[in-house]
């Protein structure tokens, strides 16, 4: 073994270099070779291959709607975490701090504003996505489950908006959330439990608010996560994005 | 059930084993593209992906920065507003439910999603996939057509046209 | 490869001992599975009912409205923040629930008018003076819940038991 030496003026000459170098544990290759790295080296790209087929890429083919909804769900995500600052699940103050996010809060209202659009917006888009993806055949085999956690996906996007719709606390919301959950306890048998479970009560109060806030700011967005989390995952286990098939 | 026979251009020696040792660049019949068709991911897709990503939250915060998330009077549980109504995208679920609570409430949403659930297994066809509106699936895009007409007439008729005391309206 | 072997004359390919074996396996296995998702399941199911409040920070379902004497023959009472009313008249007091049966909005009393008694603005459902449904989607007549008078002369409103039969209460 031969000694190499270490100096701490040669340590410190290079220190961006090696931090860097950390960072990105890239080591110099081809041009094409780093492009590869770029993506496998990364935690969060790697769940994209190194290379995609060229039909992925047309704007006309996917329309780039799932992708926008996982931009709206990740705009709602850091808008909303921004409003939990200011909101408190309580029936006497969960509608002043929606005023204060109003008038008294710097940018408040913008940020409300947009956790509001996105999440009208999600929707829409979610629900467009899967349009695109019927109208393609994208659903057929191999991805057949991938459309199934798609529909548990729209599910999912339903719940969190419909769950959030009640935090503000004012009129639209109590009464389309009284609407809301009475159209559940139409279930036979079960109905009128659910409704309970649901309100943690028989009408719509402090124990209703304080549920849907759980479900909004918890458990919903980590199912959603996961999910989310899978739905990628499959589609590069199903071989990409669906084509047609090559003449 | 007949598995596809698979086909093997290297038979496999059992007495060897086998490993990668090197990828060497070659020449391929695909000049100047990659083989099957394939870009880099980065920066062809990546890129893209950005781009799209700005142009969303463009697009949101400019709706933002123009118009107001509504809030109306804090909630009365003594007055219920005229008319209720509930979040736009459960508004076409709401105006079945008008006509019947049953038929609205359960067993038309539970009827999507268990048709939904089970689409990929009930349409087994490989044709038309990778193609929008393939002539090869007439009746399925028919059916889906018809189906999304539905939801969004009925959204339409929900959200616009219903008054004060449900009646029907025109919102002008 | 299995299915290449369909032309392959048979061999006996277990001994007796060692089917034996594979079916206690299958058993233990089986026996295994089903007590775990037995127990699993069932503290799950049993862990639901955590979600089930026992104990409700709502308004009482039982409670007073007021003097017998501040309900005259003939008049209808809303009670404000309950979603009922006291209809008091010559034969009787019952108490209806204001609550629409279609998706739960408060219906209003509707005056001066000899068939419709209460109307909802959500959806337009219409109830006739004893809450009977006439109209519009709602599926179901109008609750009358049970009253009483207690010992100091006060009307009491049960709103947990729903009154089947219509009887009125007579004083
Ligand atoms: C939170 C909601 C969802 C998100 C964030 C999401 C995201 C995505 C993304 C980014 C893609 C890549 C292709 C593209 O952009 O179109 C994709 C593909 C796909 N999605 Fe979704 N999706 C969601 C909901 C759904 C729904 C509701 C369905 C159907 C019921 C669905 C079924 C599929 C299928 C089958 C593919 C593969 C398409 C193909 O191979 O061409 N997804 N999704
Ligand atoms: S809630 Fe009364 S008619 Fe719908």
């Amino acid at each position: 073994m031969n000694d190499a030496t270490y100096s701490v003026k040669d340590a410190i000459k290079q220190l961006p270099t090696n931090i860097k170098q950390s960072f990105t544990r890239r080591e110099a290759g081809t041009a094409e070779q780093e492009q590869a790295a770029t993506v496998f080296g990364n935690l969060f790209l790697h769940l994209h291959p190194v290379r995609v087929h060229a039909n992925a890429l047309r704007p006309s083919y996917t329309m780039g709607l799932g992708l926008i909804s996982f931009f709206l769900f990740l705009i709602l995500v850091v808008s909303g975490i921004l409003v939990m600052f200011y909101y408190t699940p309580s029936t006497e103050l969960a509608y002043r701090n929606m005023k204060d996010l109003e008038f008294a809060v710097s940018f408040g209202i913008v940020l409300r504003n947009i956790h509001r659009w996105s999440a009208h917006a999600m929707v829409a888009m979610v629900f467009l996505h899967m349009c695109r993806v019927f109208y393609t055949g994208a659903y057929k085999a191999p991805r057949e489950f991938n459309w199934v956690i798609g529909v548990c996906l729209l599910l999912v996007t339903l719940f969190l908006s419909f769950t959030g719709y009640l935090l503000p606390w004012d009129q639209l919301a109590f009464w389309a959330v009284t609407v809301g959950s009475n159209i559940a306890s139409y279930m036979p048998w079960i109905g009128d439990k659910i409704r309970f479970l649901m309100l943690g009560g028989n009408e719509v109060g402090q124990m209703a608010l304080l549920r849907f806030y759980v479900m909004h700011v918890a458990l919903l967005p980590l199912v959603a996560v996961v999910l989310v989390g899978v739905h990628f995952w499959r589609i590069r286990k199903d071989g990409g994005l669906s084509r047609p098939t090559e003449e | 059930m007949q598995l596809a026979r698979k086909e093997e251009i290297f038979a496999k020696d059992g007495n060897k084993t086998y490993s990668l040792m090197a990828i060497v660049e070659g020449e391929s019949l695909h000049v100047e593209r990659g083989p099957e068709n394939t870009v880099q991911t980065w920066p062809h897709l990546m890129v893209r992906e950005l781009l799209l990503f700005l142009v969303v939250l463009l697009a949101i915060l400019g709706v933002s920065l123009l118009f107001n998330a509504p809030l109306e009077e804090a909630a009365n549980p003594l007055h219920s507003t005229n008319p209720a109504k509930a979040p736009w995208y459960f508004v076409g679920i709401q105006e079945l439910v008008s006509y019947s609570a049953f038929l609205g409430g359960i067993l038309v949403p539970a009827a999507i999603v268990v048709g939904l659930l089970l689409l990929p297994y009930l349409d087994r066809s490989p044709k038309g996939i990778g193609v929008w509106f393939s002539a090869d699936r007439k009746l399925a895009n028919t059916l889906f057509t018809v189906f999304v007409v539905a939801m969004v007439v009925l959204i339409f008729i929900g959200q616009f046209l219903r008054g004060p005391n449900w009646i029907i309206r025109w919102p002008w | 490869m299995e299915s290449g072997s369909s032309n392959v004359t048979a061999l006996p390919l277990k001994a007796a001992g060692e089917a034996a074996d594979e079916n206690r396996r299958g058993f233990v296995k089986k026996f295994t599975l089903s007590a775990l998702l037995l127990g699993i399941g069932g503290s799950v199911l049993q862990f639901g009912r955590f979600l089930k409040p026992n104990v409700l920070y709502e308004p009482s379902q039982t409670f007073k409205v007021g003097e017998l004497s501040k309900f005259p023959y003939g008049s209808r009472t809303v009670i404000e923040g309950r979603g009922i009313e006291i209809v008091r008249e010559k034969d009787g007091i019952h108490a209806v629930s204001l609550v629409c049966t279609h998706l739960g909005c408060l219906v209003k009393p509707v005056d001066n008018d000899s068939e419709i008694g209460y109307a909802c603005p959500c959806h337009g459902s219409t109830f006739a003076l004893k809450g009977e449904v006439l109209g519009g989607p709602a599926p179901k007549d109008l609750p009358w819940y049970e009253v009483y008078v207690d010992n100091s002369g006060t009307l009491v409103v049960d709103t947990s038991k729903v009154n089947q039969k219509r009887t009125k209460l007579v004083v």
